[in-house]
């Protein structure tokens, strides 16, 4: 928790306890929230403020400046950097309490690493490995996030680590895929994730908080589907939904006294992530194309490992997390479902196989209405009309997938937009009911 | 204490980001004014790359490579021809024990040479393409290498420079 988050709850204690006035807790609240919006955007400037001078010099330097002579050329490449690295030892000695100089100057930094890097491959006309290039340069930038304790270049730093993997693995056919690459990937992730363990653990509501849980939740998933999609079967998409399972139930470890639902990014993406799949795998069509299957390969491949790896602290989690258990119940099923339609379909060549898209088309309708019934049990507009959105889009993409005439799928489209209508308006007389 | 830790972290960094670039300097610098001169004729195109701005792609044809292992080193032992340009004589998978050999990668059953860029001022990379287009018989690169390593001198366009070329002809 930060210093200002602990005074404030403080001040509610102190005012019931009468040590000091309501009118002084305002003050001090009025002081601090000024402070604290002052300093957030002092941030978000010095870092747009360093990205735009970090690529204008960029832009600038790519012009190429034959007339000049490389001595001078190559004095030049430095310039930046040697700058950024300046300031950087600057703000460790004399800045370090000021967040607007550490994200600033280490985005700089960062950078700075990228041009001299390129201008050194554009004096000397060095093929251009575009994959190892910005891979060298994230793990040269990678040292400032911990140095500075800075967020601003971890998304630099996980797009190139996730861009170095998708343009290696590209290189190659699935059945010549270089695992070396996976163990990479992995190695590579295993540098950040200390970071972003503590600065989420601590400082989780923050804008840095709340930046930095949102691309890794993204950049998970990004990560989990180059590690698996070499497979190109229905086994690659396991890993996917045991990953969108294991943010959702971290979720409830780390965010259960989240102010809003907006302030939970594991969450959000957790569910839509696996709505999503569940929606594709709800076309029946899907189910006939033949993957490439084989027990030997999944068992024995790294990725079953990752599989189990990311399955033991998910069960784990679901233990130690005892409140909202409805939750959990969603959740395990979420997990187990899709698990096990697609392992039959996969291993056990299960038939029909239509069967199977009908059971997720039901899953899919039960988890709206429940949502529905969920928001209106709790009178809240956001969850019903998420519900809504769920069981309309399923009888939607159903009546574009089976073949209705134009009458019939006119009429479903009215009642799906009266049935929109009135439960909205049912629930707004509700809420008023309530408030009166 | 802490700052003290964070302070040689910081030096181990910078040391790091200037060691990369310097090495890569350094050896370049080496095989610039070491190495040994060859030519080698060239098909151009214009790209632009973000990062690294304008340059022309160019295009040696390696020869081809039996193998269907992409991205292996290999070495290119070099031959000239009766014009004075050079080309892939042999392919070896083992270390050459003589000078003239390039260090090159397979590649979908060929030789790819480490000749694919030649930056540019922003401006005269297409006129040099427009000129290439011109004079398609005449364009080849000078390279310097030693010890399997190679830095492009220069590009070349009936025997001129290219960036005094695109300037003369006023293309």
């Amino acid at each position: 928790m930060s210093k200002e988050k602990w005074l404030l709850k403080e001040i509610d204690s102190w005012v019931s306890e009468g040590i000091i006035l309501q009118e002084t807790a305002e003050d001090i609240r009025r002081l601090y929230e000024k402070k604290n919006s002052i300093s957030i955007l002092l941030i978000v400037f010095s870092i747009i403020g360093a990205v735009l001078i970090g690529t204008g010099i960029i832009l600038i330097s790519a012009k190429n400046w034959y007339d000049i002579p490389m001595w001078a050329r190559i004095g030049i490449a430095f310039t930046p950097l040697i700058l950024a690295q300046a300031l950087s030892v600057y703000v460790l000695l004399r800045r370090m309490d000021s967040l607007a100089w550490r994200e600033g100057t280490a985005i700089f930094l960062s950078l700075a690493v990228f041009t001299v890097i390129a201008l050194v491959g554009q004096i000397f006309h060095l093929p251009g490995d575009f994959g190892n290039y910005i891979l060298v340069c994230g793990l040269l930038s990678l040292p400032i996030i911990y140095i500075l304790w800075a967020t601003s270049p971890v998304i630099i730093y996980l797009w190139t680590i996730l861009n170095w993997t998708a343009l290696n693995s590209g290189e190659f056919h699935w059945y010549n895929v270089n695992e070396y690459i996976k163990f990479w990937l992995l190695l590579f992730a295993l540098f950040i994730i200390p970071f972003i363990f503590f600065m989420i653990r601590s400082d989780r509501y923050s804008v840095r908080g709340q930046y930095l849980a949102w691309i890794t939740a993204i950049s998970g998933f990004f990560g989990i589907l180059f590690l698996n999609i070499s497979l190109s079967s229905y086994l690659s998409v396991i890993p996917v939904i045991i990953y969108f399972c294991l943010i959702y139930v971290l979720d409830m470890l780390l965010y259960n006294e989240a102010p809003s639902i907006a302030q939970r990014p594991f969450k959000i993406i957790g569910w839509l992530g696996n709505i999503v799949l569940l929606l594709v795998f709800s076309y029946s069509g899907i189910w006939y194309h033949e993957g490439y299957s084989y027990l030997e390969k999944f068992i024995l491949s790294p990725y079953s490992i990752l599989c189990i790896f990311m399955i033991i602290p998910t069960v784990w989690m679901f233990i130690k997390s005892k409140k909202e258990k409805n939750e959990i119940a969603v959740a395990v099923n979420v997990l187990l479902l899709p698990i096990l339609l697609v392992f039959f379909k996969s291993v056990i060549k299960f038939e029909p196989i239509t069967i199977l898209a009908v059971i997720i088309n039901f899953y899919l309708l039960t988890i709206g209405v429940l949502v529905i019934l969920a928001g209106v049990k709790h009178i809240s507009l956001g969850y019903t009309n998420i519900g809504m959105i769920l069981v309309c889009l399923l009888i939607v993409l159903r009546f574009f997938d089976w073949e209705f005439d134009l009458l019939q799928r006119g009429i479903a489209f009215v009642l799906i937009g009266i049935g929109f209508l009135t439960v909205n308006l049912y629930m707004i007389k509700k809420k008023k009911a309530v408030a009166e | 204490m802490k700052t003290k830790y964070l302070m040689l972290a910081v030096g181990i960094m910078i040391i790091a980001q200037l060691f990369v670039p310097i090495s890569m300097i350094v050896n370049r610098f080496d095989t610039l004014n070491n190495g040994v001169e060859y030519k080698f004729k060239v098909q151009p195109v214009d790209p632009y790359d973000a990062f690294r701005g304008r340059y022309v792609a160019i295009h040696v044809d390696g020869g081809k490579f039996d193998s269907q292992q992409n991205r292996k080193v290999i070495y290119a032992i070099l031959g000239t021809d009766e014009n004075g340009f050079s080309y892939v004589e042999k392919i070896s998978e083992k270390k050459p024990n003589t000078n003239n050999y390039i260090k090159a990668k397979s590649r979908y059953g060929r030789v790819q040479l480490p000749f694919e860029r030649y930056y540019m001022e922003e401006k005269l990379a297409p006129k040099a393409e427009k000129a290439y287009n011109q004079d398609r018989k005449d364009a080849y690169i000078k390279v310097r290498v030693k010890n399997g390593n190679t830095v492009i001198e220069g590009l070349y366009i009936n025997d001129i420079r290219i960036e005094d070329y695109v300037k003369r002809e006023d293309i």
